[in-house]
């Protein structure tokens, strides 16, 4: 091949070979958002009102079957028969047999009728189940003034204490005469099951599963309206990460055989 | 002549070569900058706390709020300063059966963007915080909300924020964290 023929067959090639490597660092970096347009930069004090909320979870999120399986000390498979009670699943950090006074979380206890144990041992066929279904939440309204940084640098004269109720953004409220597997812990002060990390539950519809929770590909925060005792409105944005589904649409012998090679 | 011409230029090509090949193989496979931002600020950057009551009585969860301090501190620009008289406010719950390791509520002025005040807590009761490096993580995670950054899960990320992290081994701000709170505060 000639120098000029080896020319023109080599640089088109380079040519590709810089412009994909461009592609390729340039989709990766994140371009800077536009952001706080209107953030106040100046260190003005700013009067202390309820505005918006924000609200951030550190969840214990498990990835793919095998790490439900290790988590889990009971593995069960069942059906839901009702909703047994209620409990304030927040207590006094000092002595959990006491509820909070600060903050209700509302625990759902269902009764869950096993079919079938795929890990751990239990005395009995039928449990509790908890699942989180909503939190009720004080703030306290006041005129005092905060400055840039959050120190109070003037005291309130009038003080009003508000409460609001916010669903869980994870609760999905349970079928009855619905098969599920469910990957539990037990709590040992109260006997009843939970799921520790999320997700923790899987439907069994005609054979097929399917993986229950609301962060499976969800992309957007779980934007929510709080309506204040005295009326007033507030936005809660929650925002909790996403998890891929690797589980739904196997069958259900298919995902038993795994649970139990899990082990 | 010619021969070192040659040979300069095939050195040349060759790493031209590899060079592209590098970065189109980095380029896919690390997610440089992958942070995520709540799009709110405070308006300083010496941030103001105190320890809640509860808190008082736990002094492994207030170390490790100390110490995730210390770790912000170290890696940034941004300074948490005790002060008693704060709003701010970093405590304990204990909620059962709950799948929450850390929370944290933050009030934010909607016409400014700026945050008022911020209550981040640990949450006791789940198991994971029985050991110091996680309580150190959480808080670490917990004190990058109060700031402003967000959540990113991204596959593999080595970050604070992502809450698929291995918490034993990423307890305090990574690259990708600080890069984050510098592209809020400069």
């Amino acid at each position: 091949m000639s120098s000029y023929k080896k020319r023109a067959f080599l640089v088109p090639i380079i040519c590709v070979i810089i412009v994909l490597s461009l592609f390729a660092f340039l989709s990766n970096s994140n371009s800077i958002q536009p952001l706080l347009t209107k953030a106040a930069d100046d260190e003005t004090n700013s009067m202390w009102t309820i505005g918006a909320i924000t609200r951030h979870l550190d969840c214990s999120i498990v990835e793919g079957l095998s790490e439900m399986v290790n988590g889990a000390e009971v593995i069960v498979v069942g059906q839901y028969t009702g909703l047994d009670s209620s409990w304030n699943m927040s207590r006094n950090p000092q002595n959990p047999e006491e509820e909070s006074s600060k903050t209700y979380v509302e625990g759902l206890l269902y009764n869950f009728s096993v079919h079938e144990v795929l890990k751990g041992e239990l005395d009995s066929d039928t449990i509790l189940v908890n699942h989180r279904h909503s939190e009720t939440k004080n703030l306290i309204e006041s005129n005092a003034e905060i400055d840039s940084a959050g120190n109070i640098v003037k005291d309130a004269t009038e003080l009003n204490e508000v409460q609001f109720t916010l669903e869980d953004p994870l609760f999905i409220e349970p079928e009855e005469n619905v098969v599920y597997i469910l990957f539990l812990r037990e709590n040992q002060r109260r006997g009843h099951y939970y799921g520790n990390a999320e997700p923790f539950s899987m439907k069994v519809t005609d054979d097929v599963v399917a993986l229950q929770s609301n962060l499976i590909e969800h992309t957007d925060d779980f934007l929510q309206t709080a309506t204040l005792e005295n009326g007033q409105t507030i936005n809660v944005t929650t925002e909790i990460g996403a998890i891929e589904d690797t589980i739904s649409g196997q069958t259900f012998e298919e995902v038993k055989e795994a649970i139990l090679a899990a082990q | 002549m010619n021969t070192q011409k040659r040979g300069l230029q095939q050195f040349f090509i060759g790493f031209l070569a590899i060079f592209c090949v590098f970065s189109i193989f980095f380029g896919a496979t690390t997610p440089a900058n992958a942070y995520e931002l709540l799009g709110c600020r405070w308006p300083t950057k010496s941030i103001a706390y105190h320890i809640g009551i509860d808190c008082l009585y736990e002094p492994d969860a207030e170390a490790a709020w100390e110490t995730a301090i210390d770790d912000w501190g170290n890696a940034c620009s941004i300074n948490f300063l005790y002060n008693n008289s704060s709003y701010n406010c970093l405590d304990v719950v204990y909620e059962e059966d709950s799948k929450h390791l850390g929370d944290t509520y933050s009030n934010y002025n909607t016409e400014t963007n700026a945050y008022i005040y911020f209550v981040s807590v640990l949450n006791l009761a789940h198991d994971e915080l029985e050991v110091g490096t996680i309580r150190r993580s959480v808080a670490n995670h917990e004190l990058g909300h109060a700031i402003g950054l967000a959540d990113d899960n991204t596959p593999l990320l080595r970050a604070i924020m992502n809450q698929t992290r291995k918490r034993i081994l990423i307890y305090k701000p990574q690259d990708d964290d600080i890069q984050g709170v510098n592209a809020i505060y400069g």
